[in-house]
């Protein structure tokens, strides 16, 4: 068989055998020469394989649970096929804690390994060009990612099965482990080497899918090493685009109040009637925007008629409607007025009240003046329809002591308050992915002793 | 053709898209998003609400 037949046609070797010297059982070989260690399946007995024939090395305890990934079971990982040709179960030498490897072989691509601990899964691939020696680093940058000191230990071999291509009871290697959510880089030392694995963390479910396993993946407890936060959108991406969406949003207000009108359809002051100026029929005067009216004193009443005010035409907006910014003015001292309006639209007959009122004391009490609330005050009309309007005012007032009031109507201003709710709710995405992401995070580091947060 | 996948960057994407779009709106509607305090009558006299809340101010100190 050549390279391309497997690199084009995918296809894998055929399997050799050896049979166990111990037990007679056939053990399947798919690395042929270079199978240094191998291990029967039925008593668990590691030979190294030698020119004269297989030499026991040891026997390892019954390994109660069954791999996951079954020796010989075929997959595509990353674009490549590989066979599953041994497994191995490690453990800390200074504590109890395990995670298995399966070991993956392709006679062109070579070894690659899947490492799975509490349900997490990695899928590791030497590298060559990246090695910091025998020194502790407690972070590096590797193509472009920067990888942050997560755990060192000792491992040891508790079980194995298969064929391996190094001796796998020789010594206790010293790993040291560098994550870069969802890359890791693990630096194996051992007495005569130093490897440089690089691994990416795997949803289990595409293992599953790639080696088509029927049976039920390991069930994940915690967060992995390297398991990237779920949705695989980041707080450095979000927090991007989000000021790239503050930013349109900005022009887009920009534009707003560029096209913003801000036209004075009315600014009329109403004038309540005292004994030097009787009291007049109210109606417009000759300035259409500027208008006065003398008021009875006696208008400022709940039984009387509401006066009729001006009357004003909207054509103006682009989809057949607009805002209108109503703004009240009077000079009360120590005292409130108050007006209901209703906007009457004469085509439609339909009608829209609103009140408006303002109020303002003050005085001096304990060596201190003190004042309170405001001579004006405006409220925005929001879509208005387009159309004829006529507006009728009611105005109140408690002592009958406010010699004028000012009503102003503006059609069509920007609206700043859209503004500063959208890009609340623009940052409110980047700002609850921030919270998440730390908190993973944190949780994430809990399983280090090196962690950034416990600084 | 490519298929269209409801990943965490798509909701977020059609989320902005949403919020840009509504406030274009808005803008050329003249709408106030947050509504304002009118009451509205019809001419058959039914009366509806545009705002979040309303009531009617005393001003009395």
């Amino acid at each position: 068989m050549i390279g391309a037949e497997v690199e084009v046609l995918e296809k894998l070797p055929e399997t050799s055998s050896i049979t166990c010297p111990k037990c007679s059982q056939e053990l399947p070989c798919h690395t042929y020469a270079q199978a240094r260690n191998i291990v029967c399946n039925k008593c668990d007995r590691i030979f190294e394989i030698r020119e004269g024939g297989l030499l026991t090395v040891k026997q390892f305890e019954k390994y109660t649970l069954p791999p996951v990934l079954p020796l010989g079971a075929k997959g595509r990982l990353k674009g490549v096929p590989f066979t599953v040709v041994g497994f191995i179960v490690y453990q800390e030498r200074d504590s109890h804690y395990r995670w298995r490897e399966y070991v993956l072989f392709n006679p062109v691509q070579g070894y690659a390994y899947l490492s799975e601990f509490n349900g997490h899964w990695n899928f590791f691939q030497p590298i060559y060009d990246y090695s910091h020696g025998n020194n502790l680093h407690r972070s590096f940058v590797y193509e472009g990612a920067t990888f942050n000191l997560f755990h060192r230990y000792y491992s040891k071999v508790v079980y194995a099965s298969g064929e391996f291509f190094w001796n796998i009871t020789s010594g206790s290697p010293f790993c040291t482990e560098y994550v870069a959510p969802p890359y890791i880089i693990t630096r194996i030392k051992t007495e005569k080497q130093l490897t440089w694995l690089l691994g990416e963390y795997l949803e289990p479910e595409l293992i599953k899918e790639a080696f088509g396993l029927q049976a039920e993946m390991p069930q994940q407890i915690g967060i992995g090493a390297t398991e990237p936060l779920s949705g695989g959108l980041s707080f450095g991406k979000i927090k991007k685009i989000s000021v790239i969406a503050a930013l349109a949003l900005l022009f887009l207000h920009l534009f707003f109040m560029i096209i913003a009108r801000k036209e004075v359809i009315s600014n009329t002051e109403f004038t309540f009637a005292t004994a030097a100026a009787p009291p007049v029929q109210p109606g417009p005067e000759t300035d259409p925007v500027t208008q006065s009216y003398l008021l009875s004193v006696n208008t400022s009443s709940a039984e009387q008629p509401p006066i009729v005010g001006p009357a004003f035409k909207l054509s103006t907006g682009l989809l057949g409607s607009s805002n209108m910014l109503v703004s009240l003015s009077a000079p009360v001292q120590n005292d409130w007025f108050a007006t209901a309006i209703t906007l009457r639209n004469t085509t439609t007959m339909q009608e829209y009240d609103f009140e408006l009122g303002v109020e303002y004391y003050s005085g001096y009490e304990d060596g201190y003046s003190w004042s309170e609330g405001n001579h004006s005050t405006e409220t925005l009309l929001s879509a208005l329809p387009d159309g004829e309007y006529q507006t009728f005012i009611r105005p109140y007032q408690s002592q009958q002591n406010v010699p004028f009031f000012t009503l102003k109507l503006e059609n069509d201003v920007p609206v700043w308050s859209n503004f500063w709710i959208i890009l609340l709710l623009i940052t409110a995405f980047p700002a609850i992915q921030y919270f998440r992401e730390k908190n993973f995070e944190m949780r994430r580091w809990m399983n280090s002793d090196f962690s950034p947060y416990d600084q | 053709m490519k298929k269209f996948k409801l990943s965490t960057f798509n909701i977020f994407m059609v989320y902005l898209a949403f919020l840009l779009g509504y406030f274009v709106y808005a803008g050329f509607a003249g709408s106030r998003l947050l509504g304002d305090d009118k009451e509205e009558y019809e001419p058959e006299g039914v009366r509806t609400h545009s705002g979040n809340s309303h009531h009617y101010r005393s001003y009395h100190k």
